[in-house]
């Protein structure tokens, strides 16, 4: 599937801004089921200087710097995907290790065998499994966690099932929480957005010894005719990957109870949302409000479409 | 003096045995033996009149606001032979530069982590982890240029090492302050006898802080970065910056612009920083990268920092191997990177994650320290502490067990200590020594370091956030 | 080498110990005033408010404009920030702030200053316990200010504490101008009997009288008055030799054409202004004007150096937006 996506954030400062530093996670990176066939971020006013690295994760980062006195600033990231699923590859390839795929098959093994063993292991899976700054958990998260992962069951039921109940136990409702919000607050309040349910998931995964990604990305707006259209399409949507020994990183939405397949491009993951904010920054100004607006677009196309400034 | 009332306690004392001063000390165990508590009350008098006079202060955080508190000092000062003393700074030595290795390997291969021979979740989990730093190659392959290694002794003499501070150990000025004191207060001792000088001290530093420039062939400017007049150990910031002649700077004072390059704003314009000897902690150093809403840092530091055009000591990171957990792990490391058996010993450390049941079993006989505080704060002492005390500390080794350390008490040297009020009396109070270890081309020690003392009867707790004092170390060489 | 935030911070050290000062000399003597006068020449406190410039702060803390609530406003009330005691304090935390910068004796006096003028917060009502007071608080900023003139290094530092002395200086010279003499001038007629009082009076608002009486006459003139206190340059409290004095100064440091503009066109004013015709029309409206450029110079220093190299005024996280 070849997918566009635009995303563009705004601000407007009621005092001018002097200078101000940003670092954007908005561009995609290449997994296995994903290639990023274009990406580029451009801002307004330009910024007088700007550097692209990868971070200790391999997700992509823009550094962007602005001086002059201005009192907007727009970041826009357009990107196109071929996007594909585990079936789409024709030479039949082995499953995915790190990108959204199929789920592996019952008998890959039971939820237990999953658990990182303590003290042990690839550091970049044991990572996974710690608690990190937005992922803390306590005695209800394991409550909530643990219906569905009874003794000897498989991963991939188990991991189905949880996303299954977040999306029927949840009440998706934009506004209800903050960038901020903890996994406590969502399981009392029982309401949230993609990024709470992704969080949410984690931690579950995590009490439970699972090594668990926050990922950060979007997904399709329009639907085909006749399909439902799915909640997240109007900002940067998230949801959560699990390890699987063997099978790799599986990517579930839990906002949408979907498995991630082609409609879905990942822009990066991490521990949790901290370490993949779209766009995070400092601005000197005099003080007064920030006004921030985002809107996302992604567009499914038949063939790459032409892109400005190509060659 | 007569010490043969002086009372006698499992512990080691550091000038008594046997109801005289020890005699290994030679001159000065004569001079212990003669003076009269009379006299070392005038001279403890005017020790403290000397304290005021400087001005020796240290903040204290209460409810409510900060106070400057004058330094408590007792004028006895802690005597350690040089033969005694010169395994010990070997030993410091040899630990430090298995640190340095293991944080080159930590922010570098990992090799020791994939070799499991210290934890990777360990690591990886530590609140002083910073993978911001990864792939960094620092000149001397040497991440904490300046340690604090806290140092007890248990009941035969032996030392320990209890925490390496590598943050940003402070203290070191207390003990050039107590050396000016004695000084002072001891003249003829100091004639008399051959104590050895820690004055030294800003020399070394400077000279370390110059090595790291990244400009070598022009005359570094070299700051000391402060988060200011309210930080606790701000008159240290001061007083390092003025013996070493150089800038005391706040964050403000900073700049980096679009070239990478730290600058320092002077009323005559921008004039670039080579060395930064910072006093501030990682998570506050570059609003850019860490936190965000943080008034004391420098935006874009850790850019230039990364771009190699200015030295940090101790470099952002350097903190994940002074945690209470990894330090368990140092002998470890000795062995591991060096092929060498350690020459100073850990106390035997639990560790909450691994040895968490044992450790709630025995928690009224063990010493309980949250692994990533500093300043004594939230620790609990097993014997000493009420049962709501430890059924507080039990909740929260539950809840965070890899924040958790735990000691068996060591019954921790003493030595004889002024105790207020009529009628002058000296008694044992419990002690401990923070040596200062730079690490640049070479290594060095302090000879001694800054001696704490508890002042109350029976406490363990020498911090001076706590109610803890100081007194001066003399590394004496008697056969002079 | 001195930073930014250093030359700050001196600076406004230099300013508040000669606000504290000033503000010691007018109550004190205006006090002296009530003694000397009777009350038919209808003398108020109110103009203090004035001069000070707390006036509307004053009132918006429904104080009665007696003897007791404006003196206490101005010395000791810890609700008006320009309080003797307030320029006092923040006084010593910027020579704390900067304490390397000073010689030891003169931190050990500001202490002593501080700690002796804080006991005494309480008796500013009595007049002969507030008249001895003030006397010691100027006698304590005297002593003071000789230290710091023959033991304070003569370098960019000192540059700068005392241009912010001067500054001050020059800012009080025109206050007590604008107020007292502004309102001599329009009540001519009624206080005739007492005008050589009240004259006298201005003079001694600045520490001038004896200066005026050697160097202009015995027989204290309104027009006279305001001419010397504007700009007799062998005054130190008249306005122009307070510009003199900045010009000097601000020579010794890295050059700032901004700077040298707004002391020059301050001085200009000072210089051209034609004393007959502000004594008749408009002293009030030229008063503002002279004050305007004197605060331009400190804008000026402010922008030349205390922010040099910073193009920013304040960190705030840029907000973030949730993943939805």
């Amino acid at each position: 599937m070849i997918l566009e996506v635009i995303h563009r954030t705004s601000y407007r400062y009621d005092t001018p801004v002097h200078l101000g530093y940003s670092e954007a996670r908005l561009l995609p990176r290449d997994t296995t089921h994903q290639r990023v066939v274009h990406a580029e971020l451009r801002a307004d006013p330009p910024p007088v200087d700007t550097t692209d690295r990868l971070d200790h994760l391999g997700n992509r980062v823009t550094y962007l710097r602005f001086a002059d006195p201005h009192d907007r600033i727009t970041v826009t990231a357009r990107s196109v995907v071929l996007t594909a699923t585990g079936a789409d590859r024709p030479d039949g390839s082995p499953r995915p290790l790190d990108g959204p795929g199929l789920l592996p098959s019952r008998d890959a093994g039971t939820w237990e065998a999953a658990v990182v063993p303590a003290l042990a292991g690839d550091p970049a899976i044991a990572d996974a499994a710690l608690p990190s700054p937005l992922v803390e958990w306590d005695e209800d998260v394991v409550a909530y966690a643990a219906p569905s992962f009874p003794a000897g069951r498989p991963l991939h039921d188990a991991v189905l099932e949880l996303t299954r109940r977040i999306h029927r136990d949840f009440r998706y409702r934009p506004g209800a929480t903050t960038i901020a919000t903890s996994v406590g607050h969502v399981l009392e309040r029982g309401e949230g957005v993609c990024q709470d349910f992704a969080h949410l998931a984690v931690a579950c995964l995590r009490a439970l010894g699972l090594p668990a990604r926050y990922v950060s990305g979007y997904v399709e707006t329009d639907p085909p005719p006749g399909q439902a259209r799915l909640e997240g399409a109007d900002a940067s949507h998230a949801w959560f990957a699990v390890h699987a020994p063997g099978a790799g990183w599986l990517h579930l939405d839990p906002t949408n109870d979907q498995v991630v397949d082609e409609r879905y491009v990942v822009l990066g993951w991490g521990r949790d949302y901290a370490d993949v904010t779209p766009l995070k920054g400092v601005v000197f100004n005099d003080g007064g409000a920030q006004h921030l607006e985002v809107r996302v677009d992604v567009v499914r196309h038949a063939a790459v479409p032409i892109l400005d400034g190509e060659p | 003096m007569d010490l043969a009332a002086y009372p006698t306690t499992p512990a080691w004392d550091e000038l008594v045995e046997h109801g005289r001063a020890r005699a290994s000390l030679g001159g000065f165990a004569r001079f212990l033996d003669g003076v009269d508590l009379a006299d070392l009350r005038v001279r403890q008098d005017a020790a403290e009149a000397a304290i005021r006079a400087m001005g020796v202060s240290f903040t204290v955080y209460a409810d409510g606001g900060n106070i400057d508190r004058s330094w408590p000092f007792d004028v006895l000062p802690r005597v350690i032979t040089a033969e005694a003393w010169a395994p010990v700074a070997a030993g410091l030595a040899q630990r430090l530069r298995a640190l340095n290795h293991f944080l080159a390997d930590v922010y570098g291969p990992q090799k020791i982590l994939a070799d499991g021979v210290v934890p990777p979740e360990l690591v990886l989990s530590s609140p002083n982890y910073r993978p911001e730093c990864l792939g960094m190659d620092l000149s001397h392959g040497v991440w904490a240029h300046i340690c604090g290694t806290d140092l007890v002794r248990g009941a035969d003499g032996a030392f320990f090492v209890l925490e390496d501070n590598l943050r940003v150990p402070s203290g070191v000025a207390y003990m050039l302050e107590n050396r000016l004191i004695t000084k002072r207060v001891f003249p003829e001792l100091f004639r008399d006898l051959e104590i050895l000088p820690v004055d030294d001290y800003p020399q070394r530093l400077h000279g370390l802080l110059s090595s790291l420039s990244p400009r070598p062939g022009h005359q570094p400017v070299i700051v000391v970065l402060t988060p200011g007049i309210h930080n606790a150990a701000y008159f240290e910031h001061a007083t390092l910056a003025q013996l070493m002649g150089v800038e005391l700077a706040e964050g403000s004072d900073l700049v980096v612009d679009a070239d990478d390059i730290v600058h320092l704003r002077t009323v005559g314009g921008l004039r670039r920083v080579d060395v930064i000897y910072r006093r501030i902690d990682d998570l506050f150093l570059d609003p850019e990268v860490f936190h965000p809403d943080s008034t004391l840092g420098v935006p874009g530091l850790m850019r230039a920092w990364r771009a190699g055009n200015v030295a940090i000591a101790n470099a952002p990171g350097a903190g994940v191997a002074d945690d209470k957990v990894v330090y368990s792990y140092v002998p470890d490391m000795v062995r591991y990177y060096l092929g060498e058996e350690p020459a100073v010993d850990n106390v035997p450390t639990y560790r909450g994650d691994t040895d968490l049941r044992w450790i709630l079993g025995h928690i009224d006989e063990l010493v309980v320290k949250p692994a990533n505080e500093s300043g004594g704060y939230g620790v609990v002492v097993g014997p000493h502490a009420s049962a709501a005390e430890l059924e507080a500390c039990r909740a929260r080794l539950r809840a965070d067990p890899r924040g958790h350390v735990a000691q068996p008490v060591i019954p921790i040297s003493t030595a004889p200590t002024l105790t207020p009020g009529d009628p002058v009396a000296v008694a044992p109070r419990h002690v401990d020594l923070r040596p200062f270890v730079l690490s640049g081309a070479d290594i060095s020690v302090t000879t001694g370091g800054l001696t704490r003392v508890a002042l109350r009867e029976g406490s363990l707790i020498v911090n001076s956030s706590q109610g803890g004092g100081s007194k001066d170390t003399w590394i004496l060489d008697p056969t002079v | 080498m001195l930073l930014c935030r250093l030359a700050d911070a001196i600076f406004w050290a230099g300013r508040y110990l000669e606000r504290t000062e000033g503000t010691a000399r007018i109550v004190a003597t205006h006090t002296d005033l009530f003694l000397d006068l009777p009350k038919a020449a209808g003398l108020t406190w109110a103009p203090l408010l004035a001069v000070a410039g707390v006036a509307e702060d004053f009132d918006a803390h429904h104080l009665v404009r007696s003897e007791e609530d404006v003196v206490r406003f101005l010395l000791a009330d810890p609700q008006n920030p320009g309080a003797l005691l307030s320029s006092l304090a923040l006084a010593r935390e910027n020579v704390r702030r900067t304490r390397a910068l000073f010689p030891r004796e003169a931190w050990e006096i500001l202490t002593v200053l501080h700690h002796d003028a804080e006991e005494a917060r309480h008796g500013t009502a009595s007049r002969s316990t507030r008249q001895a007071w003030l006397a010691s608080v100027l006698a304590s900023c005297q002593q003071l200010a000789g230290t710091l003139e023959g033991a304070m290094i003569d370098d960019e530092a000192r540059a700068f504490f005392r241009l912010g002395q001067c500054i001050e200086r020059a800012d009080m010279t025109t206050r007590v101008l604008d107020v007292r003499a502004g309102m001599l001038l329009d009540a001519e007629p009624a206080i005739s009997p007492y005008a050589d009082v009240l004259w006298t009076g201005v003079l001694r608002a600045v520490g001038a009288d004896h200066a005026y009486r050697r160097r202009v006459s015995a027989r204290v003139k309104g027009s006279e008055v305001l001419a010397f206190l504007l700009r007799d340059p062998s005054f130190p409290r008249s306005v122009a030799h307070c510009l003199g004095t900045i010009d000097g100064l601000a020579a010794t440091l890295p050059p700032s054409v901004e700077v040298t503009l707004a002391v020059a066109q301050a001085t200009r004013l000072v210089e051209e202004a034609s004393v007959r015709s502000l004594v008749w029309d408009g002293l009030h409206e030229y008063v503002d004007d002279v004050q305007q450029a004197v605060h331009g110079i400190h804008d000026a220093l402010d922008r030349s150096y205390f922010r040099r190299g910073l193009p920013v005024t304040r960190a705030e996280p840029m907000a973030e937006a949730i993943s939805a």
